[in-house]
């Protein structure tokens, strides 16, 4: 007898378990918590010692105010999976960083809340602060869906001592290209004389975009309007170069061995006299004493541009209070630009020579920069564009398989197809 | 209350009826279904009909993936088996220190894919490689493995190879179960030692490499994690599963990409039964000797 009351008990027990279990799996995004201060979270792919600096931002601003409570949710790893499955069960963070080629797509998907409705009359938030490319990649269909907070233009990184010692005239900030490949042809050299190149101008191996090279000549890959334009002839200008630097005049070590050792790992061990980097790039530092870094902009032919790593906060559209999710997003986005560089506004240039002491010496050269730094003319399956301009374009070029003019037809015909045009 | 007592047992293993309904029979049946629509994760799917595995058909990544992963599974299977068997039939000599040899040859089914993956992207280095180094000091300028697409699918080849002391051990278990009177009985007929392994050896390790046959079929389909990190050339290393990922994951087209996980699933099944089918006429089972056809000449 008893022994059956305990069964029953037992059973009793395991099945309430399962349905407490259940009911702990439904969460309550973006409530109101005993304080009265709205609940928020913030997604972000910081972490280790980047989420402890981010945790203290996050702190004071809990502190300051008195309508909401952000707490952080740190996914270090596979952000983008994460955010996926996250917005697909309609739970994701209220707040979140997304880099600039996800916000078409997940604008359109109506997954984030367009901003500008929120934001009008914010005291806070000057729009005409920020540079014009890191804002436009936070527009989509003329509305503003992310707030920038970090612009990283990519900049020209030389090695000076190397310069010297080989007796080449410093990089200078009106370089054409023409004044890039000559310098590049003369530091690549066989230095211990085996009968292999062992020092080289450059590095291009999947990175730079070949963007860097299209834009500065003229061209576009993509317009404003969504029309590819890769095989007009100023794009395709670009990419004649970009084509004779890698395989006419050779000064790039080929793909395989600039993937496996690593671009920036040849630059700071004296293998690569110029680095394309962005401008937050901690060379300076890691460099130390072994040679002096310097740094200038870009090279161009008809243009002045530069392609630029771009990341924004943007809010879901399922946040429930998205007039206070709106206030979270422009402070949190304010104090992140005192932290990360370069930060996308003019007055936040002005910082930081206090963020990074070591990157005092070229301020004025990145403020140049990001002037006429942007993004990617991004669109909603820009993840597939990408791969069909390294497939058909940037690959084969790096392989010596392609002409440029081959390459920018294959290219923009793929982008086409992608684009339904 | 005698009832009731009947469901009790039910109740008691409910957590793994709910875990099996939950976890297995949803997502499968759910997956049959997205397999029909247009679905980005994010929004409702869209009911499309069979537009998915039509388009399949007509994409070229798709048919490339799917010729990478036949041509990969063509040559690495065979030469995964005959590699495994090789190498169980040597460390199943007598000799002193074997157990060294094999840990050693082991060893590789032991190490994590992913570092594998990479040790490897250093071993096939054009410039500064093992490979290339080793190949030099005998004259022969090595190939640009990764990075030329006509060397990318050997290099993968040659890695599965690579990794054959994992398969070595079923052999190695199946080669200790040989009885030693085969052997013996074969020797007094004067079978010298290409025959007692023509004759016994291989006939008897029929099953084990039907089992390694079929579970390499399924791997070689199914290959990811190395080709994933490795990649290769002008798309010669993109697998079936990595594009199948890539669809997913990158590109936000989760209803093709479960259409593609089923095309890959019926592949795999028809192979499979392929196998199975023709297993008769070549995998011998012992058992079936010594339990029905000897038993009446005795």
């Amino acid at each position: 007898m008893k022994g059956r009351f305990m069964k029953k008990i037992v059973t009793g027990l395991l099945a309430s378990s399962l349905l407490v279990g259940m009911a702990g799996c439904s969460g309550d995004p973006g409530g109101s918590s005993a304080s009265g201060k709205v609940e928020l979270k913030i997604g972000t792919w910081a972490g280790a010692q980047e989420l402890k600096e981010f945790q203290g931002i996050v702190d004071q601003l809990n502190q300051q105010s008195k309508n909401y409570h952000l707490t952080i949710q740190s996914i270090p790893a596979d952000y983008y999976k994460k955010i996926q499955t996250m917005a697909a069960a309609k739970q994701a963070p209220d707040l979140f960083w997304l880099s600039q080629e996800y916000i078409p797509m997940y604008a359109e998907l109506g997954v984030i809340a367009p901003l500008d409705e929120y934001i009008k009359g914010n005291s806070k938030l000057n729009l005409d602060d920020y540079f014009e490319g890191p804002l436009q990649v936070g527009k989509v269909n003329g509305k503003l869906y992310g707030l920038p907070w970090i612009n990283q233009p990519v900049m020209l990184y030389y090695n000076k001592t190397l310069f010297e010692k080989t007796g080449v005239e410093l990089p200078k900030p009106d370089w054409t290209w023409e004044d890039f490949e000559k310098a590049a042809i003369a530091l690549t050299k066989d230095v211990n004389q085996d009968g292999k190149t062992d020092q080289f101008g450059t590095v291009i191996d999947g990175w730079p975009p070949v963007a860097l090279w299209v834009w500065t000549h003229g061209g576009e890959i993509i317009d404003k309007d969504g029309k590819v334009r890769m095989d007009e002839p100023q794009a395709i200008e670009g990419i004649k170069m970009f084509h004779k630097l890698i395989n006419q005049d050779k000064v790039t070590p080929n793909k395989t061995q600039a993937q496996n050792t690593g671009g920036p790992e040849m630059f700071k061990t004296g293998k690569v006299a110029m680095f394309f980097g962005g401008a937050g790039d901690d060379f300076e530092k890691q460099v130390g004493n072994a040679f002096e870094v310097g740094m200038t902009k870009v090279p161009h032919a008809t243009t002045e541009a530069t392609f630029s790593w771009i990341a924004a906060t943007v809010m879901s559209n399922t946040t429930k209070n998205k007039p206070v999710a709106a206030e979270a997003l422009i402070d949190l986005t304010n104090a992140i630009r005192k932290w990360k560089i370069l930060p996308p506004t003019k007055s936040g240039l002005g910082h930081v020579a206090d963020i990074r002491p070591e990157k005092a010496y070229a301020v004025e050269i990145m403020t140049e920069s990001s002037k006429v730094s942007r993004g990617f003319n991004n669109q909603s399956k820009q993840n597939e564009l990408d791969t069909a301009i390294w497939q058909e374009l940037y690959e084969p070029i790096l392989l010596g398989k392609k002409s440029p003019e081959q390459a920018a037809k294959d290219a923009a015909n793929a982008l086409r197809k992608i684009l339904g045009q | 209350m005698k009832k009731l007592k009947k469901y009790e047992g039910f109740l008691f293993i409910s957590p793994w009826i709910l875990g099996f309904f939950i976890f297995t029979v949803f997502p499968i049946s759910f997956a049959f279904y997205i397999g029909f629509t247009d679905w980005n994760s994010f929004t409702e799917p869209k009911f499309i009909g069979f537009d998915n595995y039509i388009h399949l058909f007509k994409d070229d990544n798709f048919l490339n993936s799917l010729k990478v992963t036949v041509v990969y599974a063509i040559f690495a299977i065979p030469l995964g088996i005959i590699s495994s068997l090789t190498i169980a039939v040597i460390v199943n000599m007598k000799v002193k220190g074997i157990y060294f040899f094999r840990t050693a040859l082991y060893l590789p089914a032991v190490v994590s894919g992913v570092s594998i993956a990479l040790l490897w992207r250093w071993i096939l280095d054009p410039d500064y490689g093992l490979i290339n180094l080793i190949l030099s000091y005998i004259g022969i300028s090595g190939p640009n493995w990764l990075g030329d697409p006509s060397w990318v699918l050997p290099s993968y080849v040659m890695m599965a190879i690579w990794g054959a002391g994992g398969g070595m051990l079923t052999y190695l278990a199946g080669l200790q179960e040989i009885s030693r009177s085969l052997y013996e009985s074969a020797e007094i007929d004067g079978a010298n030692g290409w025959v007692k392994f023509r004759h016994i050896t291989l006939p008897m390790l029929t099953p084990v490499i039907f089992y390694n046959l079929v579970m390499g079929i399924i791997g070689a389909f199914r290959k990811f994690n190395d080709a994933y990190i490795i990649g290769g050339a002008g798309n010669q290393g993109q697998f079936y599963m990595v594009y199948l990922y890539e669809n997913a994951f990158t590109y936000y087209k989760m209803g093709y990409a479960t259409a593609m996980a089923w095309v890959l699933f019926l592949i795999i099944l028809l192979l499979t039964l392929l196998v199975f089918k023709t297993s008769p006429l070549w995998v011998f089972y012992s058992g079936e000797v010594e339990g029905t056809k000897n038993k009446p000449n005795r």
